[in-house]
């Protein structure tokens, strides 16, 4: 493990965090890639409309607000989003709505729809979407939130020293970098490895730090509570200042709100040239109703400005900074660059392919484990150790495309009547990646990869051509129409199935040099 | 030479054994070192205590990164079990005469 250099023991460590991990860390890695695209996915899904252009700031609210004075008058809070360009539909929220004749109390969200005069709710078929894909990097599925919440902690701390290590143990990173040896066995894994780290080293740092500060309150909890002196008090008061502001409750008084033409022209008042976020209305329809108004700044939905607004005079109550320190300012810089939801459809692509390079780092990192081995390893020597390794790296890698495969064509095929259909989604999902890990288990290790690639690549081209055969929105049609955000996604299961071809004739030639 | 591989590790000598007591060690000496440390650098570092708060939260990772890369380094299990608790014993002390020296 160590013989006194700290490079060596950072290969050590570099190795067996990578190892232990790499399937959980790959799934991460490959959802939250998807998960950039989460708002076109969801249309794709949806499979009703072609993307819209987004309609003004003022029809967004003034439908939203319509909406919610119909469905939520005495909630306890509105919450409502303005129509965007990947998401135009506007979203009304409410919360703790109270129900005639029950003591439960009713919340929700609706979409609602773009062309008509009075507010419509936008119906769609019910799909768990790119929303449910994108959350998985880090909730994964069937599991407790604290559970969740730890293991994604966990993974990514280790992710975040895999990286820091893998830097570490290089002397020769640029020598590396332009090294590559071809049909070298273990020799070309980890010259791929080295050039997809090095490329895009960067964003895998930003990543995964940012990653961790998403958690950060979680994980430390103890630290802002003991430079407080465990002071309930004080620390609720101190760190309302990382929340969305204080709490206002119903005084129980009816008065009546300040009407949409007035709340927009507020809006655009004291938002000027800034982008406007949401709106948040507390105790609608109360003497003590209040309007916040966030708005976004250029690189993160978390800083911005937050104007309070008495609700049914439409004073002004408080304007500030939600970044009221250098600290958040850092922090909230860090969760938008995360995030990357400032980023315009080529920077999004480039996030795309960073995440897509850094998912095939964690791949070709855990086939250089298996080929490095195998060279080493007599056949009777490899236990069942080396084979389970083996095979979990054929069942993931590849498998999980061939699972989110699956996930999309789940969407086209099955009922639309069905009940839970969109968690029958994810289940297909998982279903299909559990057929995946266990080929290899019982197939020969070297069929295992072409047969696993070439069906991969065959789900893969069936996505777009079960969506001709299913919705209207195919990729003729997409095409046609000019709406690339819908076609590219039809388009990268045809380019992506493509490559696994290609890889899986490589693999076979491989085999037989 | 047959003797000498048959012959069984004491319990804490064995490869699996020095590996778990590392972890453990990250795990319960260390995170409380990092949580410790954080809130005596809370109350030694000048400035507006929310800002330094906010600054030492979103770099503890960091600090933890550190240390476990420091442990899996470091050969010793005795240098490591001791440094961890020396850290602990002293930002934890000084945290605590810190804080009664401030509400006197």
């Amino acid at each position: 493990m160590n013989n006194g250099s700290f490079r060596k023991s950072m290969t050590w460590l570099h190795t067996w965090v990578g190892l232990v991990f790499c399937w959980i860390m790959y799934f991460m890695f490959v959802t939250g890639t998807v998960g950039y695209f989460d708002e076109e996915i969801d249309h794709w899904m949806e499979a009703d409309t072609l993307m819209q252009s987004p309609i003004s700031v003022e029809k967004s609210l003034a439908l939203s607000y319509e909406f919610l004075a119909k469905k939520a008058p005495e909630a306890k809070q509105w919450f409502l989003v303005p129509s965007q360009s990947r998401n135009p539909f506007p979203t009304a929220s409410w919360r703790d709505q109270p129900i005639e004749g029950s003591e439960e109390l009713d919340s929700g969200s609706k979409r609602l729809n773009l062309d008509s005069a009075e507010p419509t709710e936008h119906i769609v078929r019910d799909t768990g979407g790119g929303q449910r894909l994108y959350r998985m990097h880090y909730r994964f599925h069937y599991m407790d939130r604290t559970l969740y919440t730890y293991l994604s902690i966990f993974v990514t701390l280790l992710m975040f020293i895999g990286v820091v290590s893998g830097v570490v143990i290089h002397r020769k990173i640029f020598i590396d970098f332009f090294t590559f040896r071809q049909f070298k066995g273990a020799k070309s894994w980890l010259d791929f490895h080295n050039i997809l780290s090095v490329s895009s080293l960067p964003f895998q740092l930003m990543i995964t730090y940012s990653g961790l500060i998403f958690m950060v309150t979680s994980f430390f909890p103890l630290i802002a509570a003991g430079s407080y002196g465990f002071d309930k008090d004080t620390m609720k008061k101190e760190l309302s200042k990382l929340a969305t502001g204080e709490v206002v409750e119903r005084a129980n008084v009816s008065a009546k709100m300040i009407d949409v033409e007035t709340l927009t022209k507020k809006v655009s008042e004291h938002t000027k040239n800034q982008q406007l976020q949401n709106i948040r209305i507390q105790a609608p329809n109360d003497q003590n109703a209040t309007i916040t108004i966030n708005t976004m700044s250029d690189i993160s939905n978390y800083s911005g400005q937050k104007i309070v607004l008495n609700g049914v005079t439409g004073e002004l109550i408080s304007s500030e900074q939600k970044s009221s320190s250098s600290g958040l300012s850092f922090a909230y810089v860090m969760l938008g660059l995360h995030e990357g939801l400032f980023a315009e459809i080529g920077l999004r692509w480039l996030y795309f392919i960073a995440g897509v390079v850094g998912s095939a780092m964690i791949a070709t990192g855990a086939i250089y484990y298996v080929e490095k081995r195998k060279v080493k390893l007599q056949e009777n020597e490899k236990g069942k150790g080396f084979k389970f390794v083996e095979s979990m790296n054929i069942g993931t890698i590849v498998g999980l495309i061939a699972a989110i495969s699956a996930y999309f064509i789940a969407n086209r095929l099955l009922p639309l009547d069905m009940e839970n259909r969109a968690n029958w989604e994810v289940h297909c999902l998982f279903l299909t990646w559990a057929v995946f890990i266990i080929h290899p288990f019982i197939r020969p290790i070297k069929k295992a990869w072409s047969e696993q690639l070439i069906a991969t690549a065959v789900l893969l081209f069936c996505i777009p051509i079960v969506n001709f055969f299913t919705s209207q929105i195919h990729l003729i049609y997409t095409a046609t129409n000019g709406n690339w955000a819908l076609a590219a996604i039809d388009l990268s299961a045809i380019v992506f199935g493509v490559i696994l071809i290609l890889t899986a004739r490589l693999y076979t030639k491989r085999e037989t040099v | 030479m047959p003797l000498e591989r048959h012959t069984p590790q004491p319990f804490f000598k064995r490869p699996s054994m020095y590996i778990t007591s590392k972890i453990f060690a990250i795990c319960t000496l260390g995170f409380i070192l990092i949580n410790s440390l954080g809130v005596f650098l809370s109350f030694v570092i000048p400035g507006d205590q929310f800002d330094v708060l906010v600054w030492i939260t979103v770099l503890a990772f960091l600090f933890y990164s550190g240390l476990i890369m420091w442990v899996f380094h470091e050969k010793s299990l005795k240098v490591i079990w001791l440094s961890l608790t020396i850290g602990v014993i002293f930002t934890v002390g000084a945290s605590l005469l810190m804080w009664w020296g401030k509400n006197q």
